[in-house]
């Protein structure tokens, strides 16, 4: 069975910047602690006041299909993957669907067409299901894409902190943008997805909420920031030691003959940079004492919080696409993207790089 | 050899109320029904669209699945199970789309079994005047079948212009405080002779390619939108009216539960037999509609 991957990529970063201490310092009251120290966001994209979640999502989508062998009248799956839904502008729309709105806009006539939701883990759920949808024989090729104008929180968080300890303060890290890839299975052996496995632990699904705020038009994020992060380190190291153990032969396959580093690069959900980067020790410490992959090193980090924030169900492909821009990433890197969203959504994607332009 | 439904239930009892809860009554009697255990479960979708105070995040999927208490824990008390858990919307046919991609997922061998959850509430959990639809719970155990019988074919379609005919939407800038009790229903005069047009253009495709123009079908379980639609969808398609199978008149409009509580419908009534052939067909919102071909 042929692997799928990554054919092309697209990206829209709105061109407004907000700097965490412009942010703050709009706030009557002020968090206890150093925002920027304790997350690393220096800046975050904003919307302007005419954009919206479609019109990020389908400039992501023009964008990638610049990069790509495919005309959109040739796609065949479209699915939309944002936690914010706005159209309009300012219109939270619940039907039609997004995907078809985007389709039509495409000119992808014959594409299957959905919307998915599962908060930050939305553009990998969308990947999880169109690589099933591929290898099932169902379609051959497919779009996943999200356009998310989720600074609407930070918005609410900025008008109704009034508490130095608040479950909205996690809204001050997350930034706008829109990001787009295009699947096909792969021509080769040497490249795409090698493991792909998802996950709910469902026990921790009440720890953070979207929804319309009570008290202002607009909608706000619940977020019981400390306890998320809590769970999470006891869960994330043992979930991941457990995937690279069971599948040590295909991520040894590609081990890098230089480096001798068995993965090049993670990608973890952009929350803080602090705790991406004790994250990675945290999993490689844990997959020291698995005698079978003990000798695995750790790979580098990729993370561009410190210019986008916590761009949510974008996240993973901002980064993959500015590391991309960056000439970090090159062909043939091996890369590990591992979901971590409300939900409580937990994965790792593991994947060798082709050819991909931006 | 396709997706097979092994079970169903629904839910019509105290509505309206938390469309998490009506969910977690309804997919508990179906794999009660089904006897299978709930940390059997690998796949859990919601296709229900409208549902309490507007939440946007997580997926209503894992509050379901928190609720059920399916394999809350699979990292520290990991036992050899675990669940995902997501939500999939595409209106009212939405389950359609859902039944694909689990059919996809149990091919690969990703899956074993899906369960497909759905209905839809008014965001404030009361009685709306406007709000066109009826809160009923549906859950579908799916499960993978090599004995010739489920669902075979399947056909997506939606009109190459978005319709402006049916949309629903909560503005931010005018919801006030209100934003977790507003829904916003436009519908338009034509929309359910739109709705019919394209669905009997599709449909009709359908049918002509994988059922022999409608000879090989015994049944008929579409969206109601009202309660002729069925019927003048049947007689569009120059099939007898005796086909079709008509819960409007039961429960109204039940939306993204339609087809499955239809379904279930028909299957206790005794009005499926082995070998039957079904034709589902989901139009809603988009212009959209799916069809798909299932045999008992």
């Amino acid at each position: 069975m042929s692997k799928s991957r990554f054919e092309s990529i697209g990206c829209y970063m709105p061109e407004k910047i907000v700097t965490s201490k412009e942010l703050l310092d709009k706030m009557k009251t002020k968090p206890l602690f150093d925002l920027e120290d304790i997350t690393g966001i220096k800046n975050r994209r904003y919307r302007s006041e005419t954009e919206d979640s479609y019109q990020l999502g389908l400039a992501a989508a023009k964008d990638c299909l610049s990069h790509s062998g495919y005309k959109a009248s040739e796609i065949e799956a479209v699915i939309w993957t944002s936690i914010t839904s706005f159209k309009n502008v300012s219109e939270f729309q619940f039907e039609p669907s997004m995907s078809l709105h985007i389709k039509n806009e495409l000119g992808a006539n014959k594409a299957l067409n959905f919307d998915i939701s599962n908060a930050c883990a939305g553009m990998l759920t969308g990947v999880y299901i169109l690589d099933n949808l591929m290898r099932a024989g169902i379609v051959k090729n497919g779009l996943v894409l999200s356009g998310e104008c989720i600074t609407h929180v930070a918005d609410t968080a900025v008008k109704e902190i009034t508490e130095p300890i608040d479950d909205q303060f996690a809204s001050l890290t997350v930034g706008d943008s829109g990001t787009a890839v295009m699947m096909d299975q792969s021509t080769n052996e040497e490249e795409g997805f090698e493991i792909i496995e998802f996950l709910t632990f469902a026990e921790c699904a009440e720890l953070c909420f979207g929804m319309p705020s009570t008290q202002n038009p607009g909608i706000a994020m619940y977020a019981k920031a400390v306890d998320l992060h809590a769970e999470s380190v006891k869960r994330v190291p043992p979930f991941l030691s457990r995937i690279l153990e069971k599948y040590e032969h295909l991520i040894c396959k590609y081990k890098n003959t230089n480096t001798k580093k068995p993965i090049d690069y993670v990608i973890p959900h952009q929350t803080a940079l602090k705790v991406m980067i004790a994250g990675v020790k945290d999993v490689f410490n844990h997959v020291k004492k698995i005698d079978r992959i003990k000798d695995f090193e750790l790979p580098e980090l990729l993370a561009y919080i410190q210019e986008f924030g916590n761009t949510s169900s974008t996240s993973h492909f901002v980064v993959l696409y500015h590391a991309l821009k960056d000439k970090i990433l090159k062909p043939g890197n091996t890369v590990l993207m591992v979901p971590h969203a409300s939900g409580i959504s937990i994965g790792a994607f593991f994947f060798r790089l082709g050819k991909l332009k931006v | 050899m396709g997706t097979f439904i092994r079970k169903t239930a629904i839910y019509t009892e105290k509505n309206p109320f938390s469309s998490v809860e009506c969910s977690r009554k309804t997919a508990e009697l179906c794999i009660a029904v089904a006897g299978i255990e709930k940390k059997d479960i690998d796949l859990i979708i919601n296709t229900g669209i409208y549902r309490e105070q507007n939440i946007a995040e997580p997926a209503m999927a894992t509050l379901i699945q928190k609720s059920m208490g399916v394999n809350l824990d699979p990292i520290l008390n990991f036992e050899g199970n675990s669940t995902f858990s997501f939500d999939l919307n595409n209106g009212a046919g939405g389950v359609l789309y859902a039944i694909q991609v689990a059919d996809a997922m149990l091919r690969t061998g990703k899956i074993k079994n899906a369960l497909i959850v759905s209905n839809d509430v008014h965001p404030s959990t009361k009685a709306v005047p406007h709000f066109p639809f009826s809160q009923v719970g549906s859950a579908m155990f799916l499960e993978h079948s090599n004995n010739g019988d489920g669902f075979s074919k399947f056909i997506f379609k939606s009109s190459n212009f978005t319709s402006k005919d049916f949309y629903t939407y909560v503005s931010m800038l005018d919801s006030g405080d209100q934003g977790r009790n507003i829904m916003n229903v436009k519908m338009s005069k034509e929309y359910i002779d739109h709705l019919l047009e394209f669905t009997v253009q599709t449909a009709g495709e359908f049918i002509v390619k994988y059922a022999d123009n409608g000879s090989a079908v015994q049944h008929i379980i579409c969206t109601m939108p009202n309660h002729t639609f069925g019927l003048d969808l049947a007689r569009r398609l120059k099939q007898p009216d005796r086909h079709v199978i008509n819960t409007n008149g039961d429960y109204g409009d039940p939306h993204t539960s339609s087809l499955p509580v239809t379904y279930h419908i028909a299957h206790d009534k005794g009005l499926l037999k082995k070998g039957d052939k079904i034709l589902f067909i989901g139009a809603g919102a988009g212009l959209t509609c799916a069809c798909g071909l299932y045999c008992v």
